[in-house]
């Protein structure tokens, strides 16, 4: 099967914007995993053990997504130094 | 068992590797061969100098003491790391755009260079910070101790130990962190040693981690088993506290004066921090990942009253593993040491930069930039800033006694360094935060914090548990632990949450009030839209500093090779190359950024404005440039204006000088040709006269020779007639006789008397009657000595095989006009000017036969008729109009 001919441009500068974007969310979603076990704590005592394993695997998530989105980012057109959003910089010009 | 002198020896041998290691990665940087200095990985590494002694013991026992909340201390930073792109990335980007020094010279930057705040933010650190010092000597000796008990040796004096652990500190920062005085320059020998203690103390946690789940309790389920049964088995969260703790811990991160240091100043690639968004954070995980099972294990293994804060230590020992504790208590050492000596240096830039560079200057008023060497005067107060700073620890855990956990001070000191955090991202991203502000959150977030979490630190020394209960002067709503009357706080959350809300607010609206200096503007802009343009406008608006004493000035600050190197780089670049450059403001904002490398922002904006005569931009100096520039756009209008109308002017005298050459010249012909005129009829008549004088002619002949003496007296007498008819006109005296008269007979008359002449030429004319049947109020007699005239020259002029005049009429509300067109080749347009003046004539054609006065009279004629007469260009021969009102 062939792929049909796309008229979408730019293609590769559309997606490192949306991987910025990502990245831009990535702290917002640190916040929440690690907000999250205040919830029901003042009615209930947690094990240390499980409330522990779930800390470190979200932690552990969230380096994860990071280092992949950098990783992504960094392969990008422009790589790690420069932010397409932000007026002046080199894909803004095309 | 591991004897006391063996781990002097050790701790010893520690420290001359680490002093090898630092002088080799300096000497690596040095000779060319240090890119692997700039890798990824050693930034992230050098960043670990957030895990301090406190983290390395005190984790262990703050988990003894409250189960997973240490965990905060880690999570706050992480997710400031995975947010790079918000804040770190731009904090970066502005700190190589301005040449930041520190979190100090960042805030003073910020806010217009206000120096003020410089100082404001460096005492704070300072106090901030000389705790954490006292705290690690402490727990260096605490470990130490722990060795010294173990051994039976007998307690070393911990004093004595905590003072040769500062010296050799002092040492160690004076000598690799001093090399270079551009504190934007890394350094190389000190990040090195920190890369390698990093790794030490990674793998020493590990080791102990692992050690105790797999050699102690074997594996994971049965260290599950351990959480279990212990004391800390189930988490009573306190969510205020936890929220709490990680904002802290995240605000710190950013404003911590050594972390800024590693974050900020010593970053010289993007690049590193994208690496370091997420390793570090893998880092502060494996450095927290048995943090909990060594814990659990201690407290179930060692003996009730163990201090949980040296389990790291006191668990091998237990098991009796010498090598590991020996490894451990490295660990631990360089936690200690990288945290004291990037503090020291970050600290003692700032001291030196915004305390004791300002001062100097101020007492050199008289050029201060010029007189003795400031680069030797920045190195020595940097130096001695360096051993103050570790002697002010010292002297904190000699007063303090050293003997309170180890995690309530270090949560002190980060609610008092991260009171700068509101100043900070309002300033990164509102270019409404201005400097007042900024001063009134630092000092109202830094009060509330000394009030109610420093100073209740010292206990009844300072407050008395009465203070405490009542409030002072018995005043319950200000109570340092429950500010209005709100108590059951945590006393951290509580003081966290009052000094950065009251300092929030103090901040936003000072800012909201007041009104930046045009520098703060200035710097606002370029900070909060330091994407937009990296280029700094720092304002020099005159160049009239001496590029000479500017150039001495530098030498002294910079060393004499590098500032050379900047001026002649300046000169090629400028295209003066062997000269000194032009002290143009592009060069002087270059000029200062080096420099502020060197001394700090305000600092070196003092010091090029004593040289340049205080010529930075002021709200009067943009003014005055707008006026000015206002001025001599209006001034310059002006003078176009005027150099227009003298263009113009010009170009009418010139014509007119045209005209007067031309005139000139015609009536020399004129002159001439009346002369001529005159003295033919003359020469005649005198001739015929003296002929009939003689007598003895017949009668025929005498009334031939006096017809021809009467004919050439007519003559004359005619062409003095038109002199005079012309200066009548010209005068004014003429008087008209205006009656009603039809136009064509008018031209009737003129046509018979001036269509036929007596040279014999005949001339065509072609007229419509019809039209011509017009009444009109005039002067009937001059009207048709214009016409007559008009017909004659074309009679004269046209120089057509067939000459032919068409002669045409046409009515316009108001006024009619008559025009005569011939079909001869007209008059060439550089004399169309000429013809209506008096004596002109086109050419000095004998055949004309008058004296250039005819086309000169019309026109007086038809002016004083209230009409005019005009050469009709473009009718393909000689053309006048006569325009006649109704």
């Amino acid at each position: 099967m062939t792929r049909r001919p796309t008229t979408f441009l730019a293609r590769d500068t559309y997606r490192r914007r949306r991987l910025i974007d990502a990245l831009r969310v990535l702290p917002v979603l640190g916040a929440l995993f690690f907000l999250v076990p205040m919830l029901g704590a003042a009615t209930t005592d947690r094990s240390t053990a499980y409330a522990g394993m779930y800390l470190f695997a979200a932690w552990f998530l969230l380096i994860v997504g990071a280092a992949l989105l950098v990783r992504a980012v960094s392969r990008s057109p422009g790589g790690v130094a420069s932010d397409p959003l932000e007026p002046g910089s080199v894909e803004d010009e095309d | 068992m591991v004897g006391f002198n063996l781990l002097i020896a050790v701790s010893l041998a520690y420290v001359g590797l680490l002093f090898a290691v630092a002088f080799w990665g300096d000497r690596q940087a040095r000779t060319g061969r240090g890119g692997w200095l700039r890798a990824p990985i050693i930034y992230t590494l050098s960043l670990s100098i957030y895990c301090t002694a406190w983290t390395f013991y005190g984790a262990v026992g703050y988990a003894a003491r409250s189960g997973l909340e240490f965990v905060t201390i880690y999570l706050g930073p992480t997710i400031v790391m995975v947010g790079w792109w918000w804040i770190l990335r731009k904090l970066v980007r502005i700190g190589r755009a301005q040449r930041i020094t520190s979190i100090a010279d960042l805030i003073s930057s910020r806010y217009g260079k206000s120096n003020l705040l410089g100082v404001i933010v460096t005492l704070l650190a300072v106090i901030g910070t000389t705790p954490y010092i006292a705290l690690q000597l402490q727990s260096v000796v605490l470990s130490y101790s722990v060795f010294a008990q173990q051994g039976g040796d007998g307690a070393a004096d911990p004093e004595a130990t905590a003072l040769w652990v500062a010296v050799g500190l002092a040492a160690f920062t004076v000598l690799f962190g001093t090399r270079n005085l551009d504190a934007n320059e890394r350094h190389h020998g000190v990040v090195t040693a920190i890369a390698v203690e990093a790794v030490v103390k990674l793998i020493a946690l590990l080791a102990v981690g692992i050690f105790v789940v797999w050699g102690v309790t074997g594996g994971p389920a049965a260290i599950a088993e351990t959480i279990h049964a212990s004391p800390i088995a189930t988490w009573q969260l306190d969510g205020a506290r936890w929220a709490t703790m990680i904002f802290l811990s995240a605000a710190a991160f950013l404003t911590l004066p050594r972390m800024f240091q590693v974050l900020v100043v010593e970053n010289v690639d993007e690049k590193q921090l994208a690496t370091a968004s997420w390793a570090f954070p893998l880092y502060m995980f494996l450095m927290s990942l048995f943090v909990v099972p060594i814990a659990v294990v201690g407290l179930s293994v060692l003996p009730e009253g163990a201090n949980p804060d040296l389990f790291v230590l006191t668990v091998p020992l237990h098991f009796d593993q010498g090598g590991l504790a020996m490894l451990t208590f490295l660990g631990g050492f360089s936690s200690a040491t990288s945290m004291v000596i990037v503090a020291a240096i970050a600290l003692s830039t700032m001291v030196s930069n915004h305390i004791v560079m300002p001062i100097w200057i101020s007492t050199r008023s008289a050029g201060a930039a010029m007189s003795g060497d400031v680069r030797q005067v920045v190195i020595v107060s940097r130096r001695l800033s360096i051993a103050a700073v570790l002697g002010l620890g010292w002297l904190y855990y000699h007063l303090s006694g050293g003997g309170e956990a180890l995690a309530a001070i270090g949560l002190i000191s980060f609610a008092g360094v991260a009171q700068v955090l509101p100043s900070l991202i309002g300033g990164l991203f509102w270019r409404g935060a201005t400097r007042v502000g900024a001063a009134a959150g630092l000092i109202l977030g830094f009060a509330i914090w000394a009030y109610a979490l420093f100073l209740p630190s010292f206990g009844e020394g300072v407050m008395t548990a009465r203070f405490m209960a009542e409030g002072p002067w018995g005043i319950g709503w200000l109570r340092p632990q429950a500010f209005f009357g709100i108590e059951g706080m945590d006393p951290v959350v509580h003081a966290i949450f009052w000094s950065m809300a009251l300092n929030a607010g103090a901040f936003i609206s000072g800012s909201l009030v007041s009104f930046p200096r045009p520098m703060e503007r200035l710097q606002g802009a370029q900070f909060v839209n330091v994407f937009e343009h990296s280029r700094t406008a720092q304002g020099w608006t005159r160049g009239n500093a001496e590029a000479e004493d500017l150039l001495v000035m530098a030498q002294r600050i910079m060393g004499a090779r590098e500032a050379q190197a900047l001026f002649q780089a300046e000169s090629a670049r400028q295209g003066k190359e062997g000269y000194l450059p032009d002290t143009t403001p592009d060069f002087l904002r270059i000029l200062e950024r080096e420099l502020s490398g060197s001394v700090g922002a305000a600092t070196a904006h003092a010091m090029v404005g004593q040289i340049v005569g205080g010529a930075s931009v002021s709200v009067d100096d943009l003014m005055a440039v707008a006026d000015e520039t206002q001025q001599i756009l209006e001034y310059s209008s002006q003078l176009e204006a005027k150099s227009e109308e003298q263009a113009r002017t010009a170009r009418q005298l010139q014509e007119a000088n045209e005209k007067l050459t031309a005139l000139s010249i015609q009536k020399d012909a004129f002159l001439s040709q009346i002369s001529h005129e005159l003295r033919t009829p003359m020469t005649s008549i005198r001739a015929f006269s003296e002929i009939l004088k003689e007598g003895g002619m017949e009668d025929a002949d005498t009334r031939k020779y006096s017809g021809i003496i009467q004919d050439e007296a007519i003559r004359l007498t005619r062409l003095l007639d038109d002199l005079l008819d012309l200066s009548v006109l010209e005068a004014g005296q003429v008087t008209l006789n205006i009656q009603q008269a039809n136009l064509r007979e008018v031209l009737d008359r003129a046509v018979s008397a001036g269509g036929t002449g007596r040279d014999g030429r005949t001339l065509d004319i072609r007229r419509m009657p019809a039209r011509e049947e017009l009444g009109v109020e005039t002067d009937a007699d001059r009207l048709c000595q214009v016409f007559i005239n008009l017909i004659a020259n074309a009679r004269k002029y046209c120089d057509a095989t067939a000459p032919r005049l068409t002669i045409s009429v046409a009515q316009h509300p108001g006024r009619v006009d008559i025009d005569f067109a011939d079909n001869g080749t007209g008059i060439p347009t550089e004399s169309q000017t000429m013809i209506f003046e008096k004596f002109s004539r086109l050419s000095d054609q004998q055949k004309a036969g008058g004296a250039g006065l005819g086309l000169a009279i019309c026109r007086e004629i038809m002016a004083k008729l209230g009409g005019s007469v005009t050469y009709l260009p473009g009718q393909g021969g000689a053309a006048f109009r006569v325009t006649l009102p109704r």
